[in-house]
């Protein structure tokens, strides 16, 4: 092939990929790096901004509604990742026996959460959990139980959210999980059995390093899905009581969209990116330790 | 025969597109269903035939996404030329430039302002200017679950009603446990107008007169919060937090859950479309020192100032909210809000005498001209009830004695105010 050849290709190359790069370019890369300048303006989004450094950085820290929605957040994930991730492979190693009737209705109806919007499965467990009467507390009274204030309490409403998102999100997980345990090679827990291994011993020692890639996978995503939490705060509890189920996500369009400080608003979305960068470095850090290559 | 025809083409094609110049293009902008826009199609219709050189194109929008959408369009240099702005965003707005003085376009065509509800009017001046014509104006009412008040052999309260009387009412009303709990009155915590009035009987308000200080951090307005928390506690109000949203709030009252809860306009209608409810208005009670605390709120229409068509958008401006009534009437036979002229016509249209409530218009004038009053409204406003309201949620959900929640609100209150 010629220079002249390979140029032509190089040029023919960059030209296919071009309609993404433009894309990437005006809807990404550009809203990124010009929110990093935004958070370090005051700007209304009509007046010019007005460069104030870091400014916004300092007022934030400094500000205890922040460190509220950063904690409500931070349980939020802890919470909502831990059990998810803890659901969903159970889940999955119930539904992959092979002897299980009705497996197929199973896994349809724990993925079917999914694929409902957050919106509408906020707008269905607000009556649910209603207080008076919701029918979760009915069958609490039913049953000669007390009523419980899921949604309208300062110690209920975050379990309470946490809970929504771990049983909307493990049929996403599960169907991860599933594919993965499919992949597992029978050989090895043939030759444990002959072993004479127990199923937990199979289970830590084949099955949890096998489907370690996917278990990475299912964190690493759940984790910035969970910090990035909005739509569901939003309907469900509306940050309240007391904005414990405040989040991140919910003060960044507070600020930016009802208080007009695009400023400060970005400031915390670059907060969020940071927090977000370093948890999931850090994992693939760690990831070099438990996960199977 | 060929070139004949072509000439004709050519002819016609200019006649056109000379049309289309002359046609001038409007964009309105509102809050609402974007589907379904209602009346203000209506409106648009009646003003595109009156006027057949216009075209006004609506731009709804869902109010939650509202002013976002339109400090977007502004920003991209697309704003609209007309828009309706809630008064809580109007001195933002202002401030920011957004909107066009309007004060020499009203002095020249000598628009009679006297029509208007002055109430109405405070909320769209800053100083001695004018930035748009009101919109809805319309009080905050107490609204009373009449069946309730039947049930307990109880008499409605007159309209010059004081706390006293509200509250021993509301103990009366509150009744039951569990399942049957009945509540005298919902403590809502939606926005400050919920809040304020009970403050306002006390003498005390947000800011001083010039609004730049925040003036709550005091010993009486402490009082009187932890005297709204006594009554959520001992069951008489409902908890801020039982019911977060209007739709619950609803629920309870055409269940006969709650007895009275503070409510706007679109409340009225709202429960109107409810079958078998039935309830009356009353003004907020006050107190003997402090009788006008029913809160009085309005909305603005404005024209944009970056509008290039600044004559038409007046034209409009004056049809949808001037004093010759057009739009005005229009909104009247539809229902969807308060006269904001004190008109006895409208207020006909206005009012349906085959529904709840009985004597809107009465006992709306007379909270206009005793009972009502208005916000303290300015720059910054969303931003200062953010941080009153999480102050209050603290006392509310015993995290801070009310004393202590509002010293700790009041420098971060003090410094939205001190911000240019």
């Amino acid at each position: 092939m010629t220079l002249k050849n390979r140029t032509r290709e190089a040029l023919m190359g960059y030209v296919f990929i071009s309609p993404n790069v433009a894309l990437f370019m005006v809807f990404l890369a550009f809203p990124v790096v010009s929110s990093f300048f935004i958070s370090l303006a005051d700007w209304n989004l009509i007046t010019s901004p007005e460069f104030v450094g870091i400014q916004n950085y300092i007022d934030l820290f400094s500000d205890s509604f922040f460190w509220k929605c950063m904690r409500n957040t931070a349980v939020f994930s802890l919470f909502s990742v831990g059990l998810g991730v803890f659901l969903s492979l159970f889940l999955a190693m119930i539904l992959d026996n092979p002897r299980l009737r009705a497996a197929g209705f199973f896994k349809s109806s724990i993925f079917l959460p999914v694929i409902f919007s957050s919106v509408s499965i906020a707008v269905v467990w607000q009556w649910i959990l209603d207080n008076q009467s919701g029918i979760l507390n009915y069958c609490l009274r039913l049953l000669g139980m007390k009523s419980i204030p899921w949604i309208v309490s300062t110690k209920w409403a975050l379990p309470s959210v946490i809970g929504v998102a771990v049983w909307k999100q493990a049929g996403y997980n599960m169907v991860i999980f599933l594919a993965a345990l499919k992949g597992v090679p029978q050989e090895l827990y043939e030759a444990a059995e002959i072993d004479g291994a127990r199923p937990m011993r199979k289970f830590w020692k084949i099955t949890w390093p096998m489907i370690s890639p996917s278990t990475f996978f299912v964190l690493v995503t759940s984790i910035i899905g969970s910090f990035q939490i909005f739509d569901l705060t939003t309907v469900l509890t509306n940050g309240g009581p007391a904005y414990s189920t405040n989040t991140l996500v919910m003060m960044v369009y507070q600020y930016g969209f009802q208080f007009f400080k695009m400023g400060y608003a970005s400031s915390m979305a670059y907060v969020l990116f940071a927090i977000i960068l370093l948890l999931t470095a850090a994992q693939a850090l760690v990831s070099k330790k438990w996960v199977h290559s | 025969m060929r070139i004949r025809f072509l000439i004709f083409a050519c002819a016609a094609m200019l006649a056109a597109a000379a049309a289309s110049a002359q046609k001038i293009e409007l964009k309105y902008a509102f809050w609402g269903n974007p589907d379904a826009i209602g009346v203000e199609k209506d409106i648009i219709d009646a003003y595109q035939s009156a006027h057949p050189d216009v075209t006004v194109t609506p731009i709804a929008v869902d109010y939650t996404n509202y002013h976002a959408k339109l400090l977007t369009m502004i920003a991209g240099g697309q704003p609209p030329d007309v828009m309706r702005i809630d008064s809580f965003f109007f001195q933002d707005f202002m401030s920011a430039k957004a909107l066009k003085d309007i004060t020499p376009l009203i002095k020249k065509d000598k628009l009679d302002l006297s029509k208007y509800y002055p109430a109405g009017l405070g909320d769209c001046r800053s100083g001695d200017k004018y930035y748009g014509l009101p919109w809805g104006t319309a009080p905050n009412f107490m609204i009373l679950n009449i069946k309730m008040f039947k049930d307990a052999g109880l008499a409605l309260p007159p309209l010059d009603w004081k706390w006293n009387d509200f509250v021993a009412l509301a103990r009366k009303l509150a009744k039951g446990q569990g399942d049957s709990k009945q509540y005298g009155f919902v403590q809502s915590l939606f926005g400050l107008d919920f809040v304020l009035p009970f403050l306002w009987m006390e003498g005390q308000d947000l800011f001083d007169k010039n609004r730049t200080k925040f003036t709550l951090n005091t010993p009486e307005a402490a009082k009187k919060i932890e005297e709204l928390k006594a009554l959520v506690k001992e069951g008489v109000f409902t908890s801020p937090f039982e019911l977060t949203a209007s739709d619950a709030t609803l629920r309870y009252f055409s269940q006969d859950k709650v007895a009275m809860m503070i409510g706007q306009a679109s409340t009225i209608l709202s429960l109107q479309k409810i079958e078998g409810v039935d309830f009356a208005i009353r003004p907020i009670p006050g107190t003997a020192k402090y009788p006008a605390v029913t809160t009085y709120k309005s909305n603005i229409v404005g024209i944009s100032s970056g509008t290039k068509k600044e004559k038409a958008a007046w034209e409009f401006l004056k049809f949808l909210r001037g004093p010759s009534l057009e739009g005005e009437t229009l909104y009247m036979k539809a229902k969807r809000i308060p006269p904001t002229f004190d008109d006895e016509k409208l207020w006909g249209l206005y009012a349906d005498a085959s529904k709840p409530p009985k004597d809107i218009a009465p006992i709306c004038k007379e909270i206009a001209a005793k009972y009502g009053h208005l916000l303290p409204l300015r720059k910054g406003w969303m931003e200062v009830q953010t941080l009153f309201l999480q102050a209050l949620q603290k006392v509310f959900a015993d995290e801070a004695s009310a004393s202590a929640a509002l010293a700790e609100a009041a420098p971060k209150i003090q410094a939205v105010l001190n911000k240019k």
